[in-house]
């Protein structure tokens, strides 16, 4: 067998392998979450391209090697979701570098950061100033994790006491001008449903490239061409404003009418429709 | 335009916030949005009585505003 044959069907055999290994292992080695799949994770690789190259090499030793190392750590990971001590000593645990908006310079001289790494590690997470830190902590992997100050952190309706309506996610009913039948039929619509939709706004389904269907079963398209203008969906908003409108016609039908038991219905309605209006406008304004 | 047709109008108005919200309802994913419109539907149903009993009553106040 020549050389170059040798190498590529060893290249092969162990592409394979490796491809295995890693699916094996899972995700979790792909994210590298502490350092123990960080060596792993570069080690089986090595090994895998010394044998493939190295034709001196056996083969068989390769893969022992390989075994061991995927071994390990699959028989440490099963062993870690059982055991928090084994967890803790495998994987090691985050380091606090900034508690109760005050820095931890002992903790900082223990992982080696300077205070020019703190800064450019909090600029990363766009926090330019240490007082708007309330709690940082380093990572297993790397990554300095950040809670703001309540004052520094981004408002919510939470916080704003707003009614906001819940949202599911939406479906990609069309792709590439094609219909994708299960995301179709997941968001409880039917294919005349869809058509009859593309109807409406006029375009034909060979030129959407992506089509959505969102929580309330309103179709939004992008184009292939993208010179032709489409319409934001009216439906909700055209409700929304039609109720608005009733509830202050029946406000001005209360102070026309000269009858007194009209009055008194229209102004009941009228307040019954406020009522309304309330509670249905975080559902129809977005 | 007179009261009578304005009420009419108003009643109609009425009637297409329920059809439309019946049809939200039914195509909505969400299951609290799905019991708010239908909350909202009953309660559009009840004004729509209302009306329609005060559209009656108009009618029969002053017959030349009778019919649609």
């Amino acid at each position: 067998m020549p050389d170059w044959l040798g190498i590529a069907t060893r290249s092969l055999a162990l592409l394979l392998v490796l491809f295995l290994l890693t699916k094996w292992l899972g995700k979790k080695q792909i994210s590298q979450l502490s350092f123990f799949e960080y060596i792993n994770g570069i080690t089986i690789g090595s090994i895998a391209a010394e044998v493939a190259t190295g034709l001196d090499k056996k083969i068989a030793h390769g893969l022992i090697g390989m075994g061991v190392w995927f071994a390990v750590p699959f028989i440490v990971g099963i062993i870690s979701l059982k055991s928090k001590t084994v967890r803790d000593f495998a994987e090691g645990k985050g380091t606090v570098f900034i508690q109760d908006g005050k820095v931890m310079e002992d903790n900082l001289k223990k992982e080696k950061y300077t205070v020019d790494e703190l800064l450019a590690k909090l600029r990363d997470k766009n926090v330019f100033q240490v007082a708007d830190v309330e709690f940082a902590i380093l990572e297993t992997t790397g990554t300095l994790s950040v809670l703001l100050k309540k004052e520094n952190q981004p408002i919510t309706a939470k916080v704003l006491n707003m009614a906001v309506a819940p949202i599911k996610e939406s479906q990609t009913v069309i792709m590439d001008g094609e219909i994708m039948h299960e995301p179709l039929s997941s968001s409880g619509n039917s294919l005349e449903w869809l058509e009859t939709e593309l109807d409406k706004i006029g375009v034909s389904i060979e030129n959407v490239f992506i089509g959505q269907v969102d929580t309330y079963g309103q179709l939004t398209v992008d184009l292939f061409d993208d010179k032709i203008k489409l319409p934001s969906p009216q439906e909700k908003p055209l409700l929304l404003a039609t109720i608005k409108k009733c509830q202050a016609d029946l406000e001005l039908f209360a102070l026309q009418t000269n009858s007194q038991s009209a009055k008194e219905i229209y102004q009941k309605n009228s307040e019954k429709l406020k009522e309304a209006l309330k509670k249905v406008t975080p559902f129809l304004s977005n | 335009m007179t009261v009578g047709s304005q009420v009419k109008q108003c009643l109609s108005s009425i009637k297409s916030i329920e059809a439309s919200l019946s049809s939200l309802a039914l195509r909505t994913q969400d299951t609290l949005a799905k019991q708010t419109f239908h909350e909202t539907m009953m309660i559009m149903d009840e004004i729509k009585n209302d009306l329609k009993h005060r559209v009656s009553e108009i009618e029969r106040e002053e017959y030349q505003y009778k019919g649609f």
